[in-house]
């Protein structure tokens, strides 16, 4: 029962910010943020912008508590020509904060945010692909 | 269908023909495709000759969205 509560709970957080349109404000923010990043805009250059909306709807969804699950399946995959490319600890770090900032901008309760980045902090490995 | 919103008008540039959506239409459209269209500066947000600032009119769909 206490994983059907949880459920309950997500999904109100997510309708409570907004639904598709909190996700929508979130990735624009987000991707806005991340690109006037000048050690990160460089990494974008030349990737599938539809496959990397897609990837940050899924991932911003499953943020707010939202119905699309996000696999997080294949990152080492997904990362390993940008880390060729040098991503780096401080990379990783800087796309948190900006994913921290635009939980905050949107209202995003700490904890709930706090276990967003926790998430995220978990994927460090696969994604400078160690 | 009548949204508080806002604007009243919503323009979507694609090359060089530009679309005029209502604010129903526009939320119709798939997430993916408004976000691309934001995020390269492709569509505008019209309050009767009045633009507004892009974040503005995404901060606005929200709230509308979140009261709902």
């Amino acid at each position: 029962m206490a994983s059907l509560y949880a459920l309950r709970t997500m999904s109100t957080l997510y309708e409570r910010l907004g639904g598709e349109a909190a996700v929508e404000a979130a990735v624009v923010r987000f991707y806005e943020k991340v690109m006037a990043d000048s050690s990160l805009a460089p990494f974008f250059d030349g990737l599938d912008i539809d496959k990397q909306i897609q990837k940050q709807i899924a991932f911003m969804t499953m943020a707010f508590g939202g119905p699309n699950g996000y696999s997080g399946r294949d990152l080492r995959t997904a990362h390993a020509g940008l880390v060729k490319r040098g991503l780096a600890d401080a990379h990783f770090d800087a796309v948190a904060a900006h994913l921290g900032s635009t939980l905050d901008e949107l209202g995003v309760a700490p904890a709930m945010r706090d276990e967003a980045i926790t998430l995220v902090a978990g994927t460090r490995s696969d994604v400078l692909c160690r | 269908m009548s949204l508080n919103l806002p604007f009243d008008r919503v323009e979507l540039r694609d090359g060089t023909a530009v679309s005029t959506l209502t604010p129903s239409e526009y939320m119709a459209l798939p997430l993916s495709q408004r976000i691309r269209a934001v995020i390269e500066r492709r569509v505008r947000f019209f309050a009767g000759r009045t633009e507004l600032a892009g974040d503005a009119a995404l901060d606005a769909m929200r709230k509308l969205h979140a009261a709902a």
